[in-house]
């Protein structure tokens, strides 16, 4: 990342604040030069097209205040996979987004302008470049694939006892929590987000197969809960508006595994009562997770307000999710303490920081 | 070919209750080599919208109606996303498909030309589906995300119930073993009191007065109470921290309550009660815990003296039935208050019957009799009627449940 200039972040604000009159002005734009459009997508297009250019420009809003090309880079690359699997020809997506740099340079103050047309040009010149589909996360070979495949068909076709009977039956067997945790909900939950994204499930089924997992997770707390203490405390959260809560609780899971006393503290849970819990448990370690883009934003302001507290303040701040894998460096610039990719390094990473700070 | 046409292109077709196709009723995409009398719907769809077409399928089935659903199809070498909408009708249903909603809507009234009567039922359907289908979309998208939150907040709670539980146990399980240390530590120095006790009566017989021997007889008697009280505890804290390791082993518990019966009987002879034993019967071998059992009765044996008045009997009777071996202890003692029942067989609940010759009580008998019981799967309650005499029972099953 380079370094945070205040253009970027003004650019950023700009993109957000005029969000509806770009929006409108592009998708005008783009039927005009393309009767065509109308034809192809339906009576709903327009509408259809609004709505997209309303998420695009939240999550170029976001790039740009964290300077962070790859971040919208990334997006597009999953849209463009999204759109793909419901029929909107990826040159349709190449051209809309061409159109949005068109608009962003004549709409936005000069200098800004120029930058966010340069972030939305420089993704669509790697689109083609960017896979057209997605592999599925449930790979034969890995370990207990068997009981994954199993264990997601079951759910898939709705029937959340056999599912639950899968897993408990293996953990009876035998098999480490910790590996149904990694081998089983954890490539679950992606193939989830996998076929939602190509269009291959509902967002009903998605829920659904989410909520059954988390149901079939707590069956599992007894394990979890009784592994031998070692006397250090982790307070885990994820900002307002997530609601994908599953992963970072599983990351509090994997603490709690390894003997910390972890404290987890739903997306609807106000700033203030986290530094009010990081105060009251002694927290050693907060994990914060974010899972869109458009959520750093959020983290950055509550990092900033535990870091207000005198005692909070001096707390561990760890950060993680999708956004923050996509852009390693990020969690400098929110002034977090670090970052990790998943729950094997989130404890390695927590354990190093505990220990620097206990001596 | 003007926007209005394209979008009015579209597919409709008649079905049988398994969704196989009985004629193509219109067909503007040019799909004949794949639409035809015979396929299955789920098979003119391209391959990855199978499953969503199964579903749209389900749904016809289940509530006799779908409509908007959208699916893939190929066609012209390209891919159409289509509007699908179905309707129930006399032996089968009808389906039709569009490029938009707008344009399903006017596949209808052209179908509405070709037939009257199928279009019909195909149209109120779509209608009254498309009235609410457009609020009811942003609606159900609400109420995913709303649905989601709710979950996350009950998995939350739920994560947080399991750390307590976690936690109680933990304390649960410190406290039954701080309770077992500290009763274990008592019973050395105890012992040692009421052996020197013991050693003073002997010798001292013709050293001291009356005055001072009932001082020793005094230190004697509490130290030996103070120590049944310990080994209650030491007891209780075992079985509570899931230590009542039980010896089974098939035996003959008539054979057992005789014997303990017989032992009683001295004892009790020192207050003028009898004990009479009903003649068991015959029953199969049951898998107890000969040492345990015989805890068990005794306990209640001499409760039954304990709190029985002078010249009064106590009865014993074992019966079998069904698979179960039941024994009884009956006495025509003070009886127990209907209040104090229900705290009977919890620890230091002591009622308020006193012993008939002053006999202490440590107030963890029963509980411990209690929990030997259920932990050979049998079950002890008991009949009482102040004034008039209390019957314990304690039945044992005959096949060991785990």
């Amino acid at each position: 990342m380079d370094n945070v200039n205040p253009v970027h972040e003004l650019a950023g604000t700009s993109v957000l604040a005029h969000r509806a009159e770009l929006a409108a002005t592009l998708v005008d734009r783009e039927f005009s030069r393309h009767p065509d459009l109308a034809s192809r997508y339906g009576a709903t297009a327009r509408a259809k097209s609004l709505q997209d250019v309303d998420f695009h420009l939240a999550s170029l809003a976001q790039a740009l205040s964290l300077n962070d090309r790859a971040l919208f880079a990334d997006y597009v690359g999953w849209a463009k996979v999204m759109l793909a699997r419901r029929n909107v020809l990826t040159s349709d997506l190449a051209f809309h987004l061409e159109c949005l740099a068109e608009v962003l340079r004549e709409q936005l103050p000069a200098d800004q302008g120029s930058m966010a047309s340069e972030f939305v040009t420089a993704a669509v010149e790697t689109m083609p470049r960017m896979p057209d589909d997605l592999p599925t996360f449930l790979r034969d070979g890995e370990p207990l694939s068997p009981l994954a495949h199993q264990y997601f068909e079951a759910l898939r076709r709705g029937e959340r006892q056999v599912a639950a009977r899968l897993v408990l039956d293996a953990v009876e067997a035998g098999a480490a929590v910790r590996d149904i945790y990694l081998h089983v909900f954890q490539p679950a939950q992606f193939e989830i987000g996998r076929l939602w994204q190509t269009n291959q499930i509902s967002v009903a089924q998605e829920h659904y197969c989410s909520a059954a997992t988390q149901l079939i997770m707590s069956q599992l707390y007894p394990h979890i809960f009784a592994s031998e203490r070692i006397g250090r405390r982790l307070v885990a959260t994820c900002v307002a508006g997530d609601l994908h809560e599953i992963g970072v609780r599983m990351v509090a899971d994997f603490f709690e595994m390894e003997g910390w006393d972890t404290f987890y503290l739903g997306a609807n849970t106000p700033h203030d009562s986290v530094v009010e819990t990081i105060v009251e448990r002694a927290a050693d370690v907060l994990a914060i997770s974010a899972t869109i883009a458009y959520h750093v934003e959020s983290v950055r302001q509550l990092i900033a307000t535990v870091r207000r507290h005198p005692v909070a303040g001096r707390v561990a701040i760890l950060v993680g999710g999708y956004p923050f894998n996509r852009s390693p460096e990020l969690w400098r610039d929110l002034g977090a303490d670090g970052s990790a990719g998943d729950a094997q390094h989130a404890i390695a990473m927590a354990t190093r920081l505990w220990k620097t700070r206990s001596t | 070919m003007t926007d209005q046409h394209r979008e009015a292109r579209g597919i409709a077709v008649l079905c049988d209750r398994d969704a196989r196709i009985v004629r193509v009723l219109r067909d503007d995409f040019g799909l004949e080599s794949s639409v035809y009398p015979g396929v299955e719907l789920g098979d003119i769809v391209e391959p990855a919208s199978r499953e969503k077409a199964g579903h749209f399928v389900e749904e016809l089935q289940t509530r006799e109606a779908a409509y908007d659903w959208e699916i893939t199809v190929r066609a012209d070498g390209q891919l159409h996303l289509l509007h699908f909408a179905g309707a129930r009708i006399d032996g089968g249903f009808i389906v039709a498909a569009a490029a938009s909603r707008n344009g399903l809507a006017q596949v209808n009234e052209l179908l509405m030309q070709i037939n009257n009567e199928q279009a019909n039922a195909l149209r109120t359907t779509a209608k009254e589906l498309a009235v609410t289908a457009r609020t009811t979309g942003d609606r159900d998208d609400a109420l995913y995300d709303e649905l989601t939150r709710l979950n996350n907040e009950m998995a939350n709670l739920q994560r947080e119930m399991a750390r307590k539980n976690a936690n109680l146990l933990g304390l649960i399980e410190e406290k039954n073993r701080f309770v077992g240390m500290a009763a274990h530590d008592l019973r050395n120095p105890l012992g040692i009191i009421l052996g020197y006790s013991e050693f003073l009566e002997d010798e001292t017989e013709n050293v001291l007065n009356d005055e001072q021997k009932e001082f020793i007889r005094t230190i004697k008697s509490t130290s030996e109470f103070m120590l049944r009280l310990v080994n209650d505890l030491l007891d209780v804290s075992a079985i509570d921290a899931g230590q009542l390791n039980l010896n089974r082993a098939p035996d003959d518990l008539s054979k057992m309550v005789r014997r303990v019966v017989a032992l009683q009987t001295v004892l009790a002879a020192r207050k003028q009660i009898t004990v009479v034993l009903d003649p068991p019967p015959a029953m199969p071998p049951i898998s107890f815990d000969a040492g345990k059992i015989e805890q068990v009765l005794t306990n209640l044996l001499s409760n039954a003296v304990k709190f029985s008045h002078h010249d009064t009997e106590v009865r014993v009777s074992a019966t079998y039935a069904d698979g179960v071996a039941t024994v009884a202890v009956r006495d025509r003692g003070q009886g127990i208050p209907v209040a104090d029942l229900p705290k009977l067989f919890k620890p230091f609940s002591r009622t308020s019957v006193q012993g008939t010759a002053g006999e202490q009580s440590t107030g963890l008998g029963l509980a411990i009799v209690r929990r030997i019981v259920e932990g050979h799967g049998g079950r002890i309650w008991v009949d009482s009627e102040a004034g008039i005499g209390s019957t314990f029972y304690f039945s044992l099953p005959t096949l060991v449940s785990r």
